[in-house]
C-alpha cells in the first residue's frame, strides 16, 4: 500500500486560514445562507457501499484531506480542540470548495463542449 | 457558539467524520433562518448559482442522497431553513421553486402554534434569532400551519426541530425527551397532515450525545438525525 505523509502546511497558509476562519465566524448567522458538508452514516447497520450522491470522482477524499490538515493547523495554535472548532474548520471548507467541487468535469461540461452534448 | 457537544473523544468524532467525507457519503446543505426581504436579492443569486451545479435533494428523493443510489449527475443540495419564520414562507420559498429546488424546513414544533402577539417573545426566550430589521410589526413572525401544509404539498420537506428549540444535554431527564420528542412528533403530525421523518435538536447533537435520546427518536418514528457535521440514519 502507498502511504503518503504530506508536509505541514506552511506558517504563513495555516494564518491565512485561521483568518478566514475568524472572518466567517463575524457574519450575521440568523439571516445568511451557510453551506455545509455533513458526513451520512448508516446507524441500522446497512451502511450504503457508494458514496451519497453516486459520484466516484474524489471530491470526499480531497475534503477530507484538507479537513485533517485544517485540524493539525488548528492545533498548533490550538491543542485541545473542541466541536466548535471542528465545525469553523468544516464551515471554512464548504465555504471554500462547496462550488468549486461542484463544477463537471471539464469534458464533460455540456456547454464547453456542445457538439458532444448534442 | 460554545454550545456544541461531540459523543465522545473529539479525535474520535473527526476520524468519524474523515472515514464519512473519504468514502464520499456527505450531503451539501445550505443552513439558513431568517430569510428577510432586503437580502432578497442576495439570495435570489446565491440560489442561482446553486442551480447552475446541483441537483435538488427532496424529500422523494432524499433517501437517494443518502444510500448511494442517487441518479442525478449533479450532486444533490438542501437549502434548510431552520426555525419556521414567516419570510421563509415569504421570501424564500419563491426563490427556491424558481430556481426549482425544494425548502427543507425545520420547525420547531410548538412555535407556530404561538400566538402572533406572543411570538416574539417566545423567540427571544427559545434562542430563536429574529433578523435585525423587523418586518412584520404587531404580525405574526412564524409560518403557520396552513402555510407549512401547503408547502409540503408542493414537494418541500419538514424536519422536526424538537418541540420548544431544546439544546439536548446527556442529562437531560426523560418527561422533558417525552415533550422534545413525541409531543412535537404528534404536532408536526398534527399540523402537517403527515409525519416529519427527520429530526434535529439545538445546536446539533448527535448520535450518541444522550442515548435515551436516540432510542425515543426511533419509538417516535424518526428515520434521521440532522446534526452538526452528520445525518444519521436512525431506522
Amino acid at each position: 500500500m502507498l502511504r503518503i505523509v504530506l508536509p505541514p502546511l506552511s506558517e504563513e497558509e495555516a494564518l491565512a486560514r485561521l483568518a478566514d476562519m475568524d472572518r466567517l465566524g463575524r457574519r450575521d448567522y440568523a439571516e445568511i445562507g451557510v453551506p455545509m458538508f455533513l458526513a451520512t452514516e448508516d446507524l441500522t447497520g446497512n451502511a450504503p457501499s457508494r458514496p451519497s450522491d453516486g459520484t466516484l470522482d474524489g471530491t470526499g477524499r480531497i475534503l477530507a484531506t484538507l479537513l485533517a490538515e485544517g485540524v493539525e493547523a488548528l492545533r498548533t495554535c490550538t491543542p485541545d480542540l473542541t466541536a466548535d472548532d471542528l465545525a469553523r474548520l468544516i464551515e471554512a471548507l464548504a465555504d471554500r470548495h462547496l462550488l468549486a467541487l461542484a463544477v463537471p468535469a471539464f469534458s464533460r461540461a455540456p456547454d464547453l463542449h456542445p457538439a458532444e452534448a448534442a | 457558539m460554545g454550545e456544541l457537544l461531540l459523543p465522545g473523544p473529539f479525535d474520535d468524532a473527526l476520524a468519524s467524520i474523515l472515514r464519512g467525507l473519504s468514502a464520499g457519503r456527505m450531503l451539501r446543505v445550505v443552513n439558513f433562518h431568517a430569510t428577510p426581504a432586503y437580502r432578497r436579492e442576495e439570495y435570489r443569486r446565491q440560489v442561482a448559482a446553486y442551480a447552475d451545479r446541483f441537483a435538488p435533494v427532496t424529500p422523494a428523493n432524499f433517501d437517494a442522497a443518502f444510500d448511494g443510489t442517487w441518479a442525478d449527475p449533479r450532486p444533490g443540495l438542501m437549502p434548510v431553513l431552520f426555525e419556521g419564520w414567516r419570510d421563509n414562507v415569504d421570501v424564500m420559498l419563491p426563490i427556491l421553486e424558481e430556481f426549482g429546488f425544494k425548502g427543507w424546513f425545520f420547525v420547531p414544533s410548538a412555535f407556530p402554534g404561538i400566538g402572533a402577539q406572543d411570538q416574539r417573545a417566545y423567540a427571544d426566550a427559545h434562542t430563536l434569532r429574529l433578523p435585525r430589521r423587523d418586518e412584520y410589526p404587531g404580525q405574526r413572525v412564524a409560518l403557520t400551519w396552513d402555510e407549512a401544509g401547503d408547502a409540503a404539498s408542493r414537494g418541500h420537506g419538514f424536519a422536526c426541530h424538537s418541540r420548544s428549540h431544546f439544546d439536548l444535554q446527556p442529562d437531560t431527564p426523560d418527561d422533558v425527551l417525552r415533550e422534545e420528542i413525541h409531543t412535537a412528533a404528534a404536532e408536526m403530525r398534527a399540523g402537517l397532515g403527515q409525519p416529519a421523518e427527520i429530526f434535529c435538536w439545538l445546536h446539533g447533537a448527535e448520535a450518541g450525545v444522550n442515548p435515551r435520546a436516540d432510542a425515543m427518536l426511533k419509538d417516535a418514528g424518526f428515520r434521521y438525525l440532522f446534526s452538526n457535521f452528520k445525518v444519521q440514519r436512525l431506522a
